[in-house]
């Protein structure tokens, strides 16, 4: 029976911490290692190969040794853009893989008459029909969506495979609420499956009309949300699906790399010392050998400082003890002592997040200018556009050069993707 | 009361001003009828001797003299240096008076926050002046649209949300039976030139860039169903065991039959039961959780509930198309999404944020389904709450119905904006006129004889019961300019 393997968001190149970088790749390599076990005909990528478009030379090089392993034992490889893999401007460096022929890129289309028409790859060994539609930075792939020309593609007869790298907005897990989500009915009706992409959870779920959708979610774990996910049970890993006309099997596989311990202090109306001791604590108790530890610390302390509490020797504990990696969150402790900051979150995207809403709720666009100036204003600045403009252009500028690129070109390859982003709305 | 001259002609519920200087009284027709110089037994003679053919060509001497109508009116303001003010004078005997124009309605200004009703009415004569309320003002103290059916109760909703649609000051969730707002086989509010950015539209039918209406079960509480779904005492406890039991699963516990400490197992069936006949949930043969109304899941919906309130929040329109829930399904999501926007509410309200914050107003259809007399009697539910204390947060409730008589004197005393259609039954009418922000006492004919589309808002916000005409719906929108088509969109794969 022919099989085929669904794998998303491997983010390669992802953290600062090379530890936590070599065991995204090594999950990465243990994966498509599965995936040649098994003999599997192809494999979907479902976005989000690269954690930027442009990643550092090493994980591009590593990454293409085992793309070009699978393809040279056989093995077909389909692919899209994600979110974070994707450039407005510039080539991704999946463009070059596939160019390079180590993968097949299986979006392609044309707006025919105010309508997205997507074409269908057919894999030669399965007769499998795939079509795909990337992610796009700030989900702006929907307005795409809302043009699709699904008839056409439900309209095609054969086993077929949608690839997308979307949030499907009824399928959101409540942690990802803030992702701007696709609805389902803008989804094609009809096919066998759904390889989906962009939410980091593990998602499988059979909807009357449109068929199996799933989301393996990440391989590793792009961040640290991802890695306390994992320590409190979420699995990671991708699917493997055997099929004929339809689906008849679907197993969703792990790549057992990197166990998490994640583990939670409770600071509310305690003394910083009494919360230095709890930590202590913990610390003797948790088993930490080879073993990523989290460790969050929260709420308002009744009496003391942050910087009371030793977390620098907390960690160097957990070190003693072993843990391959040591992540102390202390974002949402604070004291009645301290004066509060404006805004609180517990990841580093939360209060990005926060933030800009603040902002963008409070950025008032003023009545003196030309009306049609306001208008465009308010459309892509003043309401949900400008938290996705803000996000897309931090996370543009802050690209780091290529090795061996010159300033001033770094300069203009970072001002020239910037510009793209920005709404070049003619004022008529 | 006024003496029509003869060549005029007055209309129940004209407006008519009286002018002194440059201040002057707006007068409004109460009643008509008929006075004369002549006696009854002359004019019954002489109506017989026409009818009868004795003299077919009879006639009064100066007839415009002798037989005349006689206007009731009553005063309704009186505009004192541009400055409108409550009548507490009478117009002076024998005083001329005129049919009011555009320019005697100048010093209705455009109020912050506006909320577009229709045109000032006078009689069945259109004005040229638009009627505006603050809106931020009326949602928050809750807005009662009573008519009986076909005086266009959904179009005034209609009109009055397309004109706030693009205005972040108001979040609107709109409860929808017949599935007539969004507009999915004709105009709807989906025409609005700012439709796609500010309207969130929930159907369970495929539309395309719909959403369909999912709650995951763990966004459901026992305090949801608080006087929408009746419980025995014991079934409440079992909901509140089942809580304490296994958290935000408490309800796939019950429909699964887990075992509920100190619960009777009898109890226990009967609520799952209970769960089945209203929500539709039951445990299919493979012991997967199964929801025939499709509307709750264990696997999917999980941001269904955050999503509405952030879009509430960020002064979007959410309408839920309910045309094929059952009214205890549809009154419940209802409950799911107002018990959490009073919470959060309440909240924004204790960090001193809720001025920030959009108005939140919820359209509910055939009203008296939660706030009847006979509704509250098992208890208050979440639409009472926000009548009774809403506006303390910000939150209204905006109530569509043909019988306002069954909604207690409590509630529409705190229903403090009314826009009265025709009615014609009577003790509907005195039910709304017992319960106007103005004195309408004189006005039950003028209510009965309201045709389609006009009406008489009466409202703590005005200092006059405003007769209006609110447009059709369809008429409206042409106002409005369609957006130009955009440069042809070019696609990166």
């Amino acid at each position: 029976m022919p099989k085929f393997a669904h794998i998303a968001d491997c983010h390669l190149g992802a953290w600062r911490d090379l530890r936590l970088r070599e065991l995204n790749m090594k999950a990465f390599q243990t994966a498509l290692d599965k995936c040649l076990e098994e003999n599997v005909d192809f494999i979907i990528l479902a976005g989000d190969l690269f954690h930027v478009n442009i990643p550092n030379l090493d994980t591009v090089k590593r990454t293409v040794e085992k793309l070009k392993e699978v393809r040279d034992a056989g093995v077909k490889i389909y692919a899209i853009y994600g979110s974070h893999d994707y450039s407005p401007n510039t080539v991704s460096m999946v463009d070059i893989l596939s160019s390079a022929g180590l993968f097949q890129k299986v979006v392609e289309g044309e707006v025919v008459e105010d309508r997205l028409v997507l074409k269908f790859f057919q894999d030669a060994e399965t007769g499998a029909k795939i079509v795909g539609l990337s992610g796009r930075s700030g989900a702006l792939e929907r307005k795409y969506f809302d043009i699709l020309d699904t008839k056409n593609l439900q309209k095609e007869p054969g086993f077929k495979i949608f690839v997308f790298h979307s949030a499907i907005s009824e399928l959101k897990p409540v942690a990802m609420a803030f992702l701007q989500g696709v609805p389902l009915s803008n989804l094609p009706k009809a096919f066998n499956y759904y390889a989906g992409g962009h939410i980091h959870k593990r998602i499988e779920e059979a909807v009357e009309g449109y068929g199996l959708i799933a989301y393996p979610g990440p391989l590793f774990g792009a961040n640290f949300t991802d890695l306390e996910e994992t320590a409190k049970g979420e699995r990671r890993g991708f699917y493997i699906v055997d099929f004929e006309e339809e689906v008849k099997h679907i197993r969703f596989i792990e790549t057992g790399v990197g166990e998490v311990v994640y583990e939670e202090i409770d600071g509310e109306k305690k003394t910083a010392k009494q919360v230095e001791k709890e930590l202590f604590d913990l610390i003797d108790a948790v088993d930490a050998y080879q073993k990523i530890v989290l460790l969050r610390v929260r709420g308002v302390m009744s009496a003391g400082k942050v910087a009371d509490i030793n977390f620098a020797k907390a960690r160097d504990m957990l070190v003693a003890k072993g843990a391959t990696y040591v992540f102390l969150n202390r974002r949402a402790l604070t004291t009645e002592e301290a004066v509060p900051s404006g805004v609180i979150g517990e990841s580093p995207e939360e209060i990005e997040r926060r933030l800009l809403k603040e902002r963008i709720g409070s950025f008032k666009v003023d009545p003196t200018l030309d009306k049609r100036v306001q208008r465009v204003l308010k459309r892509n600045i003043a309401s949900d556009a400008g938290i996705s403009l803000a996000r897309s252009l931090l996370s543009a500028l802050k690209a780091e050069p290529l090795e061996g690129e010159k300033m001033r070109r770094f300069e203009a390859r970072v001002l020239a993707e910037a510009l793209k982003l920005l709404p070049m709305e003619a004022v008529k | 009361m006024i003496r029509q001259r003869s060549e005029a002609e007055i209309e129940l519920g004209d407006l008519l001003v009286e002018k002194e200087g440059e201040d002057y009284t707006i007068l409004q027709v109460y009643d008509l009828g008929y006075g004369s110089q002549i006696s009854d037994k002359s004019l019954e003679m002489i109506s017989g001797m026409k009818v009868e053919g004795f003299a077919a060509d009879l006639d009064f001497m100066d007839p415009s003299l002798r037989n005349y109508i006689i206007a009731e009116v009553k005063a309704i303001a009186t505009i004192q240096g541009g400055r409108i003010k409550i009548p507490k004078t009478l117009p002076k005997f024998m005083k001329e008076v005129r049919h009011i124009t555009e320019k005697d309605l100048a010093f209705l200004a455009k109020p912050e926050n506006p909320v577009f009703l229709g045109n000032i009415r006078s009689g069945s004569k259109v004005l040229a002046v638009e009627t505006f309320l603050d809106g931020r003002k009326v949602f928050t103290h809750h807005v009662l649209i009573p008519a009986t059916t076909g005086r266009g109760k959904s179009n005034l909703a209609k009109v009055m949300i397309w004109s706030i649609l693009d205005d972040k000051n108001f979040g609107v969730l709109i409860l929808d039976p017949h599935d007539e707002y969004y507009g999915r086989h004709g105009k709807g509010l989906k025409d609005h030139p700012s439709a796609k950015d500010n309207i969130v539209y929930y159907t369970p039918r495929s539309y395309p860039g719909s959403l369909s209406l999912v709650f995951n079960l763990n966004s459901v509480k026992p305090w949801h169903f608080r006087g929408i779904v009746s419980f025995t005492e014991a079934q409440t406890e079992a909901m509140a065991v089942a809580l304490n039991q296994y958290g935000e699963n408490w309800l796939a516990a019950i429909t699964h039959g887990k075992e509920l400490p100190h619960v009777d197992p009898k109890t226990l069936a009967v609520l799952q039961r209970k769960m089945d006949t209203t929500l539709g949930l039951y445990e299919d043969k493979q012991g997967r959780l199964q929801c025939r109304t499709r509307t709750f899941s264990d696997t999917r919906g999980e941001s269904t509930l955050r999503d509405i309130l952030e879009a509430l929040e960020a002064g979007k329109k959410v309408i839920v198309d309910t045309s094929l829930f059952t009214d205890q399904v549809e009154l419940l999501v209802g409950s799911i999404v107002m018990h959490e926007i009073l919470y959060r509410y309440r909240h924004f309200k204790q960090e001193g944020v809720l001025e920030e914050k959009p108005v939140i107003t919820i359209i509910v259809e055939e009203a008296p389904r939660v706030l009847s007399v006979e509704a509250l009697a098992s208890g208050a539910n979440i639409y009472s709450d926000i009548a009774r204390e809403g506006r303390k947060f910000q939150v209204g409730l905006t109530a569509i119905t043909q019988l306002t008589s069954i909604i207690p004197r409590t509630v529409l005393a705190n229903m403090n904006t009314k826009v009265i259609l025709g009615n014609e039954l009577g003790p509907e009418r005195q039910a709304i006129i017992n319960s106007a922000a103005q004195d309408l006492s004189q006005d039950d004919r003028a209510i009965a004889s309201l045709d389609v589309g006009e009406a008489i808002v009466s409202s703590n916000f005005t200092k006059f019961a405003v007769p209006v005409q609110i447009p059709l719906f369809e008429d409206y929108i042409k106002r409005f300019k369609k957006a130009k088509p955009k440069e042809k969109m070019r696609f990166i794969g």
